[in-house]
């Protein structure tokens, strides 16, 4: 047989296994150093945490492996958090109906990503970087910059769960397993794949390139949105920040997970979890910890700059079988 | 082989913009059968297939199948009747599996979900056909050059196509893997598809094709069969004839022995592994110094590995200093020498920019003044008289360069080097693609250069360009100088000196 | 002879328009970033009664130009422009962007006009004075009043503390101000939290600090206007009480924003120093008066800092002019 088999070597095994090597070292790192962080109480509390991420990083890794990117994830689930709240509030709409609101205005919100990037074939990340401005400055024009509390029974669904398990953490894990089935298992999300691989090539084969990149981003506004939703429910109203730097957030776990910003590579669910458990280990991991605050976005910085150096070290290997794959 | 053609081609042309590139050109293939299809770069052979498969529009001329006619406008129509096109440049998915490859343009589905079980066992049957028993759910980023073509061909049966188009298909294959192709191949015969195979290399259409088209400039010249034409036969159609060939220049009555100019170049012993082999010449004043060789023999490498471009294992160069030769290394010879690229829009001009700053370009830090800064008038003066020189004929130096004729871009792409003085001149094909008239005119800058005590390294595919104005030849094979003709020699000789090959004879064209 | 007419009649002008100088009208042009929310029509309210209150004191008639920028630099530049055309004795103004508002100061200096800034500092040209909030101070209070209660109730305080964002010059003043009180009256910060005034690190931050120090008594809350997120992580463990109640984790705070009215009524909240609204207002007042008479409003070297009001449970129904109380 002709084909190449990857080699057993030591940079080979670190930079497929690298990151969960890290993930593992911190965590028992803090499990050691502190008193309660290796508790079911706490670990329940991080998946808790982690939801409203992982929708978001989840929507974020479709986006990524499509051969674009997203960065008006964090506007989108704060205008929509805060126009479902706003209904509630101004205009007692019941909670279902209000869910509704923010599902569709975050995919309509996405459907305007996609528009720009389809039709005015702006580049994907100008694009978003236009409409994270645009949607945030609408958002805090509706919200007068203010917060809006969520009516008190709709408050207490934040941290409602089920025996042991938050309802957050369900609603988290049916959307990842879900997205991983439409990733694996349907047209729809093949074709995402062949389009990241190469726009040109997927064209030739008759894939609606145009029409895949506009769907994907209206399902990643949807499921942005639905972020919002889970972030507010667990705070308990709608502020002005929310949403602020959960683009860079969702970014920076897809990549730390493995997900290559070239497009056209990546297991949603291995990377999603990988990346999300990262960055809510360090972060509670140091708050455990007590450590100086000033430390924090140091510790960050560091990860994502080895997820980054491996990735590129993961390209250096392949890099001559990029995505085009040419006559010698 | 039935009487009628399954598919017939029929006074098909096609312009663009100031070049006929199909002139009432004809194709006919035959079920069970493959049909060669061959011409010099430019001759329309691609453009021709490209109509077949629904990439490019004909202005005139019908496409028969199966005695229907039909219309093929798009590569969804080429399917739909039946036509399957394996370009030379694959279209596959680097990061997906073989099974999702050979079913990307139709994901089968069932109830919404992919149905992996029905992609698996289609593949694997493919596959099989092809006589390859790849896993199927092996990534083709791993696979090498031959399985991925399988897997391209997989995906081209999947629909069941009845006329199949090779491009090019075994340029990038080792001995092994074209044996292989060629079975795959006899086996698509037998199951009674009508192939057409493009090719350059001239030996294989007697292994595995039953007749041969010949195109030339757009027309279809000849068609025979495999049987009853010899290889020298398919060379000749291939090129035309080359008898009359003017001159131009100095004449090279004689030209016993090298009594030209100084020697102003040698090189003994240059060699890379695997491309170049103990490369000795020797170049003079004053002359022109045909490079004659098949496609992949190392021309091009030769010529970069000169000036550094490219790496060299070893070697020694001599130029000539201060009326010495001297030992200089390839980065130190750069200097000197002004290199005419093979793709003048690729790595040879910026197109978007002016004729003035392309020409410019490298003599920038000479046309400097004292406080470092451009002058204005100096570059000005020397792009006007560039322009004057090589007639470049653009509206003015502020012309961006990718809008003028391709003869008006090599001459830009000549002046710039021309401007930076250089006592030695690579062309590496310098006509292709132009017209005949532009085609004279870079030729007769060339002689002029000459004339001026300039040396020139020409390659040419043209062999009919190279006679004009070569004084003598190098002929190159497989990276090692075999022969040296001189300029006297005839297009035959010329010939006989390339095709004079044990295993595997090419024609560069 | 003529020449002493002259002067007579020069002499007897002055006296004239002097004395009108003497009831002197003042125009302040005052530029509002943004005007959605309470806070801002209080601050309004504030100052046109002050205005007239002080205004009648100096003998001074105040008159007002209010325009609004819609949270838009540029337009703020425009507006302040306008003013200045407009022949105004004063400039306030509340900045959108404390860089862009240098360019206006200058504007201003160059037609000699006075320029006040109002709570948001300016990052480059210097004011004539600036007006703002004390958050040093407030911290600083709030935490010697808040261990004076802990000492008095017998408990020996160890507290939580979370910080705003390490970039705002409030927040790390607050910490200051916070940890300077602390050590002196005898309380321990155990772990500090860092927030970046984001909500959902509030929650998270507080849960896992109670977890990480069930020591952990009280919680010192750099500010208070994510409320909710607060309450969220209390109740999340099992300690959301009202002050008398066994469980109740004592907590002080600083800013005292509409969404903390009601819990420090009903007890939840015990300390709290205010974002006083009403005395910058009178701050600014004073300042400008006391520039348009000429006179050196003896600004400290941050400017004209308005201190907060401490209030309790005991007295928020009672203070006077409570913003976040009386707007909603």
């Amino acid at each position: 047989m002709n084909t190449v088999k990857s080699g057993l070597s030591a940079s080979a095994v670190l930079s497929r296994y690298g990151f969960p090597i890290v993930l593992a070292s911190v965590f028992v790192f803090f499990s050691v150093a502190t008193r309660s962080f290796l508790t079911l109480a706490n670990l329940d509390d991080m998946a808790h945490d982690m939801s409203p991420l992982i929708v978001i990083s989840a929507a974020e890794a479709f986006v990524v492996m499509s051969g674009k990117l997203d960065i008006s994830v964090g506007s989108i689930a704060f205008l929509s958090a805060a126009l479902a709240s706003l209904a509630m509030r101004d205009y007692g709409v019941d909670p279902i109906a209000a869910l509704l609101i923010a599902l569709a205005t975050g995919g309509l919100l996405g459907a305007v990503n996609g528009a720009i990037v389809v039709a005015l074939r702006v580049n994907a990340l100008i694009a978003t970087l236009g409409t994270m401005i645009m949607f945030r400055g609408v958002g805090l024009e509706l919200t007068d910059a203010g917060l809006v509390p969520l009516p008190e029974k709709v408050r207490l669904l934040g941290n409602l769960s089920i025996g042991p398990l938050f309802v957050d953490i369900v609603v988290a894990a049916v959307v990842l397993f879900t997205l991983d089935v439409v990733h694996r298992r349907t047209r729809f999300g093949r074709q995402i794949m062949a389009v990241g691989n190469s726009e040109a090539v997927a064209s030739d084969l008759g894939i609606p390139v145009r029409s895949v990149i506009f769907r994907n981003f209206v399902l990643c506004g949807a499921l942005a949105a639905l972020g919002g939703v889970l972030t507010t429910l667990q705070v308990g109203a709608v502020t002005a920040y929310l949403g602020s730097g959960l683009e860079f957030n969702a970014v920076a776990v897809v990549v730390v997970g493995g997900i290559s910003l070239f497009g056209g590579r990546g297991n949603l669910l291995y990377s999603v979890t990988l990346g999300a458990l990262t960055f809510e280990t360090i972060r509670t991991g140091l708050n455990y910890y007590g450590a100086n605050p000033y430390s924090y976005r140091l510790v960050g910085g560091a990860v994502i700059f080895i997820a980054m150096y491996a990735d590129a070290l993961k390209r250096g290997r392949f890099g001559q079988n990029r995505n085009v794959l040419v006559r010698e | 082989m039935t009487a009628e053609p399954f598919l017939r081609l029929d006074g098909v042309s096609k312009r663009y913009p100031g070049v006929v590139v199909l002139h009432e050109a004809s194709l006919e293939a035959y079920r069970g059968e493959a049909v060669a299809l061959m011409g010099a770069n430019g001759a329309g052979k691609s453009t021709l297939m490209n109509v077949l498969g629904g990439l490019a529009t004909k202005e005139s001329g019908a496409i028969f199948i199966d005695g229907q006619p039909v219309s093929l406008r798009s590569p969804r129509d080429a399917a739909a009747n039946g036509v399957a096109f394996v370009h030379q440049e694959l279209s596959l998915l680097p990061t997906m599996t073989v099974a999702e490859n050979v079913h990307a343009d139709e994901f089968p589905v069932r109830g919404g979900l992919l149905a992996p079980e029905i992609m698996r066992r289609r593949t694997t049957e493919l596959l099989a056909r092809l006589g390859s028993k790849l896993p199927t759910d092996i990534r083709v980023e791993n696979l090498s050059a031959g399985d991925r073509q399988i897997v391209e061909i997989a995906r081209a049966l999947r629909r069941r196509p009845r006329i199949i188009i090779f491009d090019e298909p075994t340029s990038s294959l080792t001995g092994r893997e074209t044996t292989r192709l060629f079975e795959v191949i006899a086996g698509l015969k037998r199951d009674r598809a009508a192939i057409i195979y493009i090719t350059h290399f001239i030996d294989e259409i007697f292994a595995i094709c039953e007749r041969v088209t010949v195109m030339r400039n757009g027309r279809t010249v000849a068609s025979a069969a495999t049987g009853s034409v010899t290889f020298r036969d398919v060379v000749h159609l291939m090129l035309g004839e080359t008898d009359n060939i003017v001159r131009l220049g100095k004449t090279t009555a004689g030209d016993a022995a090298d009594d030209g100019g100084d020697v102003v170049l040698q090189v003994r012993g240059l060699s890379r592994a695997n491309v170049l082999k103990n490369v000795d010449l020797t170049l003079r004043t004053g002359e022109i110094v045909g490079l004659w060789g098949l496609l992949g023999s190392g021309r091009t490498e030769l010529l970069r590995a000169l000036i550094a471009l490219d790496a060299i294992d070893q070697g020694e160069l001599c130029w000539r200093r201060n009326g010495e030769l001297l030992s200089v290394t390839p980065r130190e010879l750069r200097r000197f020498v002004g290199f005419v690229t093979e793709d003048r829009r690729g790595d040879g001009l910026f197109l978007p920019l002016s004729v003035e700053t392309n020409i410019a370009l490298p003599s920038l830090s000479a046309l400097t003044n004292r406080l470092h800064l451009i002058a204005r008038k100096k570059l000005t003066r020397l792009v006007h008289s560039m322009m004057e020189r090589l007639r470049i004929k653009a509206s003015g130096p502020k012309q961006p360069v990718g809008t003028l004729s391709g003869g008006n871009q090599q001459k830009v792409v000549l002046a710039r080097w021309l401007a930076t003085n250089p006592r030695l001149l690579f062309l590496d094909e310098p006509t292709r693609g132009l017209d005949v008239s532009a085609k004279t005119e870079i030729l007769k800058l060339a002689v002029e250069f000459a004339l001026a005590g300039g040396t020139i390294l020409i390659i040419s595919s043209a062999l009919e360009d190279l006679m004009r104005v070569s004084d003598r030849y190098l002929v190159i094979s497989r990276g090692a100088i075999v022969a040296q003709l001189p300029g006297a020699a005839t297009a035959d000789e010329l010939k006989l000196a390339v095709s004079d090959d044990s295993s595997r004879s090419e024609l560069s064209l | 002879m003529h020449v002493q007419k002259k002067l007579a009649v020069a002499f007897l002008l002055s006296a004239i328009l002097g004395g009108e100088a003497a009831a002197k009208d003042i125009t302040i042009g005052f530029s509002w970033n943004q005007k959605e929310s309470s806070l801002e029509t209080a601050w309004e309210d504030y100052l046109k009664s002050e205005g007239k209150a002080q205004g009648e004191a100096a003998g001074v008639t105040i008159k007002w130009i209010f325009n609004v920028a819609n949270g838009d630099p540029a337009r703020q530049a425009a507006n302040i422009e306008d003013l200045i055309n407009k022949g105004v004795d004063i400039v306030m103004a509340r900045a959108e962007d404390s860089a862009a508002i240098s360019a206006s100061i200058k504007a201003a200096k160059a037609a000699n006009i006075p320029f006040i800034t109002f709570d948001r500092a300016s990052a480059g040209a210097k004011p004539t004075a600036h007006v703002g909030g004390d958050s040093y101070d407030q911290a600083f209070v709030a935490g010697a009043a808040f261990a004076e209660l802990l000492k008095s109730k017998g408990v020996t305080g160890k507290c939580i503390e979370l910080q705003g964002a390490l970039t705002d010059v409030n927040a790390v003043n607050r910490s200051k101000g916070w940890n300077e009180a602390a050590s002196k009256g005898g309380i321990t910060t155990v772990i500090q939290v860092p927030t970046e005034w984001n909500p959902e690190l509030f929650r998270s931050g507080l849960t896992n600090a109670l977890k990480a120090k069930p020591e952990a008594n009280c919680v010192f809350a750099a500010s208070d206007f994510a409320y909710t997120a607060i309450q969220a992580a209390l109740e999340g463990a099992g300690r959301y009480a009202p002050t008398g109640d066994a469980k109740h984790v004592w907590l002080a705070t600083n800013d005292l924003l509409p969404a903390a009215v009601k819990p420090m009524e009903e007890g939840y909240i015990d300390v709290s120093d205010t974002w006083d609204a009403y005395r910058q207002a009178k701050e600014a007042i004073r300042v400008a008066i006391a520039i348009a008479k000429s006179e050196d409003p003896k600004c400290a070297a941050d400017g004209c800092l308005a201190k907060g009001r401490l209030v309790t449970p005991q007295t928020i129904g009672t203070i006077d002019n409570l913003w976040s109380r009386d707007y909603k």
